[in-house]
């Protein structure tokens, strides 16, 4: 029979990664709020984030970790920043004939790119980077990896900042008005188009956040980001399209649930092989009973 | 009447014109891997650079014939409707006149029946599904061990070393489906108890299932972790992270994607003292062959082969073989070829008793058609962080091993 350490050893684990997919989905929420598009290629961030940060700090080496992570984010944002002002900024100007569609071809485009140029640029084999402090650390009677723990704590950073600047910042306040009525916002001085910039460039930086964080805990590899990236879709739609807050509970919630869905299965042989349809479930109940997802808001 | 003979005559020739055109074009083989995702692309691509290597050295000694031999690569990804499609363009449109490869049972599978149809033959190079020989094809060729006999050779080790309790994580792929019939089955007929779960190939996670096994009482002697991909290595750091295995308590036998030394990077030392498969001969029976090609290829990528990259330089080197032995380029000359040679490669002396002239004995099991059958399978530990495959301690089998009949090194608890 299980015992309360054992429940708790599985929340926790499920929190500490709860967190790690609230960062992912969060990029790919605001993406959504201000552009109104939906990034295939945001997976494709996350991998680069990781490699970034690994060859920062294997290849240029003496690195410390955490200027990995920083690095990541900049490259991100100079990547994002280019990629949206390349690729999806004549859809804004109206030079596009079919926008939704082509901002669905051309960033599952760039989706493909990626995952090619990285696996004939780095290689075919996963890496990972140094942990950030290896061992375990004792809360209670639990020992959780310090990688994660550390993960964590730097993604609810990332995340109290990320809420702070939408809510404290010209910038941020502008690109909350954008995703609300571009049209509005634009009649009152802000440039629509340097916010979606803004915010697709910060939405990627956050996903090479997300990536370099774990990259000291998982593996990463070319087609990393495929499965971090349907998540964080799921997330994004639990929390509500283009909800920020909505993003961050989705993440915990489905963290939660996956970790605590494979602990409460008796049947160990299906617990894990399930372990993706725990989080669907709720997906799927959230959506019958409240379609606009948990924070999402009536359109 | 002596227009048409004309006409025919004329027809003919321009056949036979164009069969000798294509004669003395270059032997086109047909090598379908997993290039790229979502497919196993880390094992793919080193098995393609061992085929490039081996096609410089046909060619260098003159190709075959005096004809260039080219390798012309389909990207199975993976999936097996991909892999089907690949094939069908390399014997339709590149009209290859054999085929090599597979890493995936899936892909081997679902091609089978394209081999059968244009009578084009085919050497698996690690497909282990019993099925893909078991089907009894003319065309169908294996040089990769079977999920029935490496299960043979790994529970014999397992009840030798005393094991009663056994946890386990397969994948859920048609290998490792298949590979977990046999194993369980073995386990249940060995009196161990057995705890098995499945997952994705690209689970990351398995922190969740590892507390699970831990709350066996009393805990497991050996954890069997059938993981091919990435995974593999994380499923080795994590289950080292909560002391789970390897432990005083629990052995770690992982499978041979332990045995790329990317276990190191991403396992570090969660890896030491974890047993591994190695399908193929230990460095002690190396041939000439193995020792020779082995230092081409680390000059050339910087890395040694492992069993599965051998696979592939010693699958398109015997079906190049084949076609000398054969003296042509005909489907049923390379076949029959391949029925009654011997070549030495690097994992052995190739062979495959059972066929068209041999058929299967009653008393074997039905893969053994064109099954290389002395296919080597040894089980080595590793004893120190970094350490490469060859430089581990062999423990089984007893021809090879290094240490007395079912022993094993036992991590020292942490003070």
């Amino acid at each position: 029979m299980y015992n309360a350490e054992y429940f708790l050893m599985q929340g926790a684990n499920g929190l500490v990664i709860g967190f790690l997919y609230a960062l992912m989905a969060l990029g790919l929420t605001l993406i959504f709020s201000v552009l109104k598009v939906i990034n295939f290629a945001h997976g494709e961030f996350y991998m680069i984030g990781g490699y970034i940060s690994y060859f920062l700090i294997t290849v240029v080496g003496g690195v410390n970790p955490f200027l990995g992570i920083i690095f990541a984010m900049v490259v991100l944002l100079v990547i994002g920043s280019l990629f949206e002002v390349s690729f999806l900024r004549p859809m804004h100007l109206g030079s596009v004939e079919r926008p939704a569609e082509y901002a669905i071809l051309v960033t599952f485009g760039l989706s493909f790119f990626l995952q090619n140029l990285v696996l004939g640029l780095a290689g075919p084999f996963p890496h990972r980077t140094p942990s950030f402090m290896s061992g375990g650390i004792k809360i209670g009677y639990m020992t959780l990896s310090a990688d994660r723990l550390i993960a964590a704590g730097l993604a609810i950073f990332l995340m109290v900042g990320l809420l702070l600047f939408m809510s404290k910042t010209w910038i941020g306040k502008a690109m909350r008005a954008v995703s609300q009525d571009k049209d509005a916002a634009s009649v009152t001085g802000i440039n629509p188009l340097w916010m979606n910039n803004i915010a697709f460039a910060i939405g990627a930086s956050l996903a090479g956040a997300a990536g370099a964080l774990i990259a000291p805990i998982f593996s990463f590899y070319p087609d990393v980001g495929v499965l971090p990236s349907l998540r964080a879709f799921i997330i994004v739609v639990l929390g509500g399209m283009g909800s920020v807050k909505g993003a961050i509970i989705g993440g915990i919630v489905i963290g939660l649930v996956e970790s605590m869905g494979i602990a409460l299965i008796p049947d160990m042989s299906r617990a894990l092989a399930y372990r993706e349809l725990y989080g669907l479930m709720i997906f799927a109940l959230v959506l019958l009973f409240r379609p606009r997802g948990l924070f999402g808001e009536a359109q | 009447m002596k227009r048409l003979m004309v006409v025919l005559l004329a027809v003919v020739g321009l056949v036979a014109a164009g069969a000798l055109a294509a004669d003395e074009g270059p032997i086109k083989i047909g090598v379908v891997l997993p290039m790229s995702p979502p497919g196993a692309y880390a094992s793919g691509n080193p098995m393609w650079w061992a085929v490039l290597q081996a096609v410089e050295e046909v060619n260098e000694a003159g190709g075959i014939f005096g004809r260039e031999v080219v390798a012309i690569l389909g990207d199975t990804r993976g999936v097996p409707e991909e892999a089907r499609a690949a094939t069908e363009r390399l014997i339709t449109k590149d009209k290859v006149v054999g085929v090599i490869g597979n890493y995936h049972s899936s892909c081997a599978l679902a091609e089978l029946d394209l081999f059968k149809e244009y009578h084009i033959p085919y050497i698996g190079a690690e497909p282990w599904a019993d099925d893909v020989t078991a089907k009894g094809y003319d065309e169908v060729f294996r040089i990769s061990i079977t999920n029935s006999m490496y299960t043979d050779i790994s529970v014999a080790w397992m009840v030798a070393a005393g094991f009663k309790r056994i946890a386990a994580v397969h994948e859920i792929t048609d290998y490792a489906l298949g590979l977990e019939k046999k194993l369980t089955a073995a386990w249940n007929e060995a009196g161990m108890d057995n705890q098995i779960a499945f997952c994705d190939i690209k689970t990351e996670d398995f922190t969740p299932t590892l507390i699970q096994f831990m709350q066996w009482d009393p805990p497991a002697d050996m954890f069997f972790g059938d993981i091919t991909g990435p995974g593999s290595y994380l499923l080795v750091k994590q289950a080292y992270d909560i002391g789970f295995a390897p432990s005083p308590d629990t052995v770690f036998y992982a499978t041979n994607a332990c045995l790329n030394p990317e276990v190191w990077e991403v396992a570090g030392e969660a890896a030491k003292y974890i047993v591994v498969t190695q399908i193929g001969l230990p460095p002690s029976a190396y041939t000439e062959v193995t020792n020779r090609e082995n230092e081409k290829f680390e000059k050339a990528y910087g890395r040694l082969m492992n069993a599965t990259v051998m696979e592939g330089y010693d699958s398109f080197m015997l079906m190049c073989e084949a076609i000398k032995f054969a003296g042509s380029t005909y489907p049923d000359a390379i076949i029959d070829a391949l029925e009654v040679m011997e070549w030495t490669g690097m994992r052995g002396t190739y062979s495959f008793p059972y066929g068209s002239n041999n058929p299967v004995p009653e008393d074997q099991p039905d893969y053994m058609w064109h099954q290389w059958p002395d296919v080597s399978e040894y089980l080595f530990q590793y004893t120190e962080v970094g350490q490469s495959p060859e430089d581990g301690t062999v423990i089984w089998p007893p021809v090879f091993s290094e240490l007395p009949e079912g022993q094993y090194f036992i991590p020292v608890p942490e003070e």
